[in-house]
Formats: structure tokens, sequence, C-alpha cells
């Protein structure tokens, strides 16, 4: 009951944050009804994805201090238990989804207590190395497809069961849930036991064991929490894309995407990775579909995005949201 | 990436260690593959010589959490 309390109450933010957060949850409810295409919708569904992602990553990038850059396998463990399922046992999305966040976090710890004995850069390039090693065998493994990847089977008629849908909208609406049920699942978490204890280990690891924190043990709860919401995310891009292969949801590019939005939103806050997402997303989809289809300037999207990212990191290292902060204390 | 690991797997800010990592990932990238193909194993074959690379390094780091030639700070 206290924890559902703490969940829903948003009354230490200001007062701007709260009316932006407001309006921002009716133009979520209202928007599939406003009349866009196809193509902003989907930007709207990755951005809402890549929010979740970035909250996942949060957790243990953001309040944990530990730069992590291997979140791809579990959107990749996610993703194929979910496929795999549906395509060998026809058992339907609801119950698949559950399992893959069950084996993400299974995985989680068996990965995550070997690899927290490391630190800083040596633990970064350890996470970066189990993604690559999953991503080569997923690549050579013929039972799930190899290389080319493994397609899901479409169904006749739309089917709640296997989220299977006609428009876009249901999709819009069910990641939306997902990612409320984040959003909360986040604000209960950073006034949690954990959340405080993975604020006092990032300032400060020694003085944390010093006070009987097991840091280790700490790190591992937050880095399975951050798997199984990248767990989530991955089951749902399944379904969404109707279509799995390493290249697509295990690459070295989604788990620095998903930390790169995480942290230039600003790591550690509420607030940062949606903002981090709702900055890069649109920004690269819409560039990638008004200059990368033109003749003679393939690549400046590429370029135009990577300029924004160094301008923004060059400001304030903290981030879009360290921005806002500097603004708002003036 | 491969080049990260190995400075990595010496341990930063040794020389020391970086080439001695260089030369040992050299080695397994190689020779793993042709060990494998001459007594028939498929999983050590070409297509998993990186897979053996990231192993490699991560067995290293857990046994040493500094590295072959770092040091603790």
């Amino acid at each position: 009951m206290e924890a559902l309390r703490d969940a829903f109450d948003f009354r230490d933010f200001s007062k701007v944050e709260q009316i932006i957060l407001v309006l921002f949850s009716i133009f979520l409810f209202i928007f599939p009804w406003l009349g866009f295409g196809s193509f902003v919708k989907t930007v709207m569904i990755y951005f809402l994805l890549f929010s979740l992602f970035g909250m996942g990553w949060n957790t243990i990038g953001g309040y944990g201090g530990q730069v992590e850059l291997g979140k791809a396998q579990y959107v990749g463990i996610g993703a194929y238990t979910v496929a795999l399922l549906m395509v060998w046992w026809k058992i339907p999305f609801w119950v698949s989804m559950p399992i893959g966040v069950l084996i993400a976090v299974g995985y989680s710890f068996m990965i995550g207590y070997p690899l927290f004995r490391l630190k800083g850069h040596y633990f970064a390039i350890a996470t970066i190395c189990t993604s690559l090693v999953l991503q080569d065998l997923f690549i050579n493994w013929k039972l799930v497809g190899a290389a080319k990847g493994i397609e899901l089977p479409i169904r006749d008629h739309p089917d709640f069961l296997y989220m299977q849908f006609k428009s876009d909208t249901y999709y819009f609406y069910f990641i939306m849930v997902l990612f409320f049920a984040g959003l909360f699942y986040m604000n209960w978490f950073r006034k949690s036991r954990l959340g405080y204890q993975l604020r006092m280990i990032k300032d400060d690891e020694e003085a944390a064991e010093s006070l009987g924190i097991d840091a280790r043990w700490c790190k591992i709860k937050a880095y399975s929490i951050a798997s199984a919401f990248v767990a989530v995310g991955g089951g749902f891009l399944a379904v969404f894309n109707l279509y799995v292969d390493p290249y697509s949801v295990m690459d070295l590019d989604l788990s620095i995407k998903i930390a790169l939005m995480a942290m230039l939103g600003g790591a550690g806050s509420m607030w940062g990775p949606i903002i981090g997402a709702a900055f890069l997303i649109p920004l690269d989809r819409f560039l990638g579909s008004w200059l990368g289809g033109q003749k003679g300037l393939i690549g400046v999207d590429f370029m135009i995005y990577a300029a924004m990212i160094m301008v923004v990191s060059a400001y304030q290292p903290r981030g879009i949201w360290g921005i806002i902060e500097q603004f708002r204390r003036k | 990436m491969i080049a990260f690991a190995s400075v990595a797997m010496g341990g930063f800010g040794s020389i020391k260690g970086a080439f001695f990592a260089g030369v040992l990932i050299g080695m397994i990238e190689m020779l793993f593959p042709v060990f494998g193909h001459l007594i028939g194993w498929d999983f050590l074959g070409p297509h998993f010589k990186f897979t053996l690379v990231y192993f490699a390094y991560f067995i290293i780091v857990i046994l040493r959490p500094q590295g072959l030639f770092g040091w603790k700070h």
C-alpha cells in the first residue's frame, strides 16, 4: 500500500513539472485521434518504447552510476522468447512476454554476479562483450533462424491474444500503458530503499560499504530491474515488427542508443530518459526521411544528428535536463 | 572494439599490458579456428573468432579485475 502511494505521489516535483506531466498525459491519450499518419504514429511508438528502455537503463546507469552498454542482449532475449514460443508452440504473447522477462532476469543475475566485480571502463567493456557474444551465438545458431532471423506467423483476424492488430493505434495504446507503468515504477523506485542505496553507491562506493550497504548485491538487483524493463520492450518490438533478427534486436548500436538517450536527456533524473528519447527519436526519424532520401545528401542526416548530440553534451555534460536545471536556478 | 578490449584486457595505463594483450588476442583469433578445424569442432570455427576473444577478455577480467598488467588505484 505504501509503495502504491509512493508511486502515484508526484507532489515533490515543482508545479510546472506537474502541469507539464498532466498535459503530456492528456496529449498521449488523445494522440491517435488527432489525425496523424502512420509515420508519425510509428515515431511516437518508438519514442515511448525507447523512453521505456531509457527508464530501465536509468536504474543502473543513472541512479547506480554504472555505465552499462549491453542492454541490447535483453532486448534480444525478450524479443526472441516471444517470437520463438509463438512460432514453435503457438503460445500467446501475454504468456510468453512474462516468460521472456523471467529468462532475462535470470540471465542478468547469472551475468551480473561475476560482472559486478569490475568497475568503470572494465565493466562497460565487459557488458559490451557479453552482448556481442550473445549476438554471435544467435547469428550462428541454426535452431533460432541464424542470421536470417524469424518471422512471426500472421493471423487471419486481428487477435488480442497474439497482439496482432490492423492499426497502429492499438500498439500505441499498449506501449502507452507500459510507459505509464514504467513511469509510476520509477517514481516509486527513486524513493525506495534501493534507490537511495544506489545513489549513495554512485557518490562514494567505499563510504556506502562502510555504512553496511552491500554494494555488489544492490547493483545486481538494479541491473536485473533494468533487464526486466528492457525485456518487456523487446517482447513488444517482436510483435510490433513481426520479425526478429540478431542484427536488429541485439546489435551494439541499439545498446549504445539506449545508453545515449538516457545520458543525453540526463542520467539519474526522473525525466531524463523521456526527454532524451523525445529529442533523439524524432530527430533521427525525420532527418532520415527528409535528408536520407535526397540525392547527394546521403549521410548528412547522420552528421546533423551527431552534431546535435555533441553540441548538447559539450554545453552541459549532465544532458538536456542539466541545461533546464541550470536555467531554472538563475 | 577489439582494440578497446585489448587495452582493457592488459589494464588501462599499461603499455606492456596492451602489447601482450594484443598479441594474445591475435593468437586467439587466428590459432583457435585453425585448431578447431584440425580436430573438427564446429564451435571453434572462424565465425566464432570474436566470441572467443570476448570470452577470453571476460575470463581474464573476472579473475583479475584490473587487467593483466594493471594496478589497483
